[in-house]
């Protein structure tokens, strides 16, 4: 799994998408860059051709999104680069084709017979250009400066190694590792500034039936889009935003809560997601646990959101480990048997990526050998307790530790059918384990024949624990 | 100010530069002092040679109407404040109106619809007030 794979997953339908869409919002006038007068807008060729080029487009993007899929870990991530190629490139033919075809017909019958061509312009624009909102360049600046002036004096705290990139190495700490965010972040201000400046001096778009109403939008557009962009540019040190729980799975019940994963790198500070100004509870990274991490409670207009914050750089090292096979099980509230590690390499898998860029790994072939033998031995143990404490008539601990031993086989049972668990919820079913459930709905007063009828629906094999 | 051409109208591209410059300047939405774009930037934004552009720049020029300067770029000289024309000027305008009221004349227009289409031209241009002050300017002198 790379970004590579990840490109192909991604772009190729995205592309897609945005160019089969692309002539819905262009001017009506200007249908594929053919300029027609506007009581022609609605001329039979020109809708036929939107109507072909849509089919054409969606189809190219269909063939290409289900090709990058059958590639999906074959191959080369070149592969990928090229089918997103020949999409772009077969869109762009088609679109080609369609302007060829309404420009042809332009012509044959002269649509313009009889009106006058009117260039106008706005010299105004050029004596007194709209001004660039360079005040609205200050939080973007201030991140920066802020995270130069935090890495200065945090530098003698940080670990000998660190973690870069998207891809999982690691890097001895340096000057130059360290303020490499820094050089991320005046990339993207300044790579947004750059283009937004040439924005700025480029010809105005300007109708020539209504120059000057269409100079005021025009300049108003753009000063609206110049600030939302230096303000999108600013946002610290979130590289990404997913959409997890059960709206991403499909499995969302009506009044499920939002929850949104917050993948961060080397910082988060909880007083941005504060400055956010929704109502809630807001915890910091860490507080949660080393796995869970940290999160918020929020309401946002009378809908719960949970945010939960992540720290790429533990993601990144137990999908690492969970590829290897390698996983830890770990204490934690709500996990009556234990988290494991590779719960966040699930995440990444079962999450749906809203805003940047995550790997998605497949359920690792490693883990589904080894994850099963740890999850049954501990299931064997927890069941042989269940057997003392039913011998000792004590309740209470002969079913805690029956629910751990149902639930550590559930957990087996699914890691070794390679599927994803990320919480406890229902996995007692998904294992097939309901004949458990059914047993536990009958009271009974004999612990020892309780225990030895799950022992039975269980089927451990090995009893070594 | 704005400024509209028609490409493929019978008058020339450059003389309708001018004349639409020259109109801005009378009608005070491009009162003296203010300044126009550079020749190569107007030819851009119009679509047109630059060599057009530079051709209207130049007979504005050579009408007193304009300066240009190679630091300040194109500043309108002149305008309706800046005092009366010189006499030889205005003998050759008068000369040039009369032919294009015998235009009029000749087409069978009444005497009282011409008189009537110049104070309606003229009506539309911002004199200085009589004190003294700028008056009926639509652009606002800087």
């Amino acid at each position: 799994m790379n970004a590579g794979t990840l490109t192909g997953e991604v772009l190729v339908p995205f592309f897609g998408a945005m160019l089969c869409i692309t002539p819905a919002v262009t001017r009506p006038t200007v249908p594929f860059g053919v300029r027609v007068p506007a009581e022609q807008a609605r001329a039979t060729v020109i809708r036929h051709e939107r109507y072909a080029y849509s089919w054409r487009t969606a189809a190219i993007g269909v063939c290409c999104t289900v090709a990058a899929l059958l590639l999906h870990g074959h191959g080369s991530w070149w592969l990928i680069r090229i089918i997103l190629l020949l999409e772009v490139t077969g869109d762009f033919g088609c679109f080609w084709i369609a302007r060829n075809k309404i420009s042809a017909v332009k012509h044959s019958e002269d649509w313009y017979a009889g009106h006058r061509q009117i260039v106008a312009t706005d010299t105004s624009w050029r004596t007194d250009p709209p001004r660039f909102p360079v005040r609205w360049l200050i939080p973007a600046l201030a991140v920066i400066a802020a995270t130069v002036i935090v890495g200065a004096v945090r530098y003698p705290d940080l670990p000998a190694r660190l973690t870069v990139g998207l891809g999982r190495h690691q890097v001895p700490k340096s000057a130059v590792s360290v303020f490499a965010i820094v050089v991320g972040q005046l990339w993207v201000t300044v790579l947004w500034t750059g283009l937004l400046l040439i924005v700025y001096r480029s010809r105005p778009d300007i109708e020539a039936a209504d120059p000057a109403a269409s100079t005021r939008r025009y300049r108003r557009y753009l000063t609206a889009v110049t600030q939302a962009v230096l303000t999108l540019a600013s946002i610290p040190g979130v590289v990404a935003v997913t959409l997890g729980g059960s709206r991403a799975t499909n499995t969302a019940v009506e009044g499920s809560d939002w929850d949104f994963g917050l993948y961060y790198r080397d910082r988060l500070d909880p007083a941005d997601i504060v400055a956010l100004g929704w109502p809630g509870r807001v915890f910091a990274p860490g507080e949660w646990g080393r796995i869970v991490n940290g999160g918020a409670w929020l309401t946002v207009d009378g809908t719960k959101v949970d945010l939960i914050y992540r720290d790429l750089h533990d993601v990144e090292h137990w999908t690492a480990a969970a590829e290897a096979g390698r996983f830890e099980i770990q204490r934690e509230v709500g996990y009556v048997a234990g988290i494991a590690t590779y719960v966040l390499a699930g995440e990444l898998a079962l999450g749906r990526v809203l805003a940047g860029e995550l790997p998605r790994p497949p359920f690792p072939p490693k883990l589904r050998e080894t994850a099963p033998v740890a999850w049954f031995r501990l299931a064997a143990g927890a069941l042989h307790f269940a057997e003392v404490h039913a011998g000792r008539q004590d309740r209470v601990a002969c079913l805690a530790n029956l629910g751990q031993a149902v639930l550590a086989t559930a957990q087996g049972r699914l890691a070794a059918a390679g599927e994803w668990v990320l919480n406890e919820k229902r996995i007692t079913e998904r294992a097939g384990l309901h004949a458990v459930q059914d047993r536990l709905a009958q009271p009974e007063p004999d612990l020892s024949a309780l225990v030895c009828d799950v022992r039975a629906c269980l089927q451990l094999t090995d009893t070594v624990w | 100010m704005l400024l509209s051409i028609e490409p493929d109208g019978p008058v020339p591209i450059y003389q309708q530069i001018r004349d639409r410059i020259v109109e801005a300047i009378a009608g005070g939405r491009q009162p003296a002092g203010s300044g126009l774009p550079s020749t190569r930037q107007l030819a851009v934004d119009l679509g047109v040679n630059f060599h057009t552009v530079n051709k209207s720049y130049d007979q504005l020029r050579q009408e007193g109407l304009l300066r240009l300067n190679r630091k300040s770029g194109a500043v309108v000289q002149r305008d309706a404040s800046s005092g009366p024309p010189r006499p030889d000027w205005a003998e050759d305008w008068a000369t040039r109106l009369r032919t294009l009221l015998a235009e009029a004349a000749a087409q069978g227009m009444p005497a009282d619809d011409i008189v009537r289409h110049c104070r309606d031209a003229v009506a539309a241009f911002a004199f200085p007030a009589p004190d003294g002050e700028p008056g009926g300017g639509r652009g606002g002198q800087p």
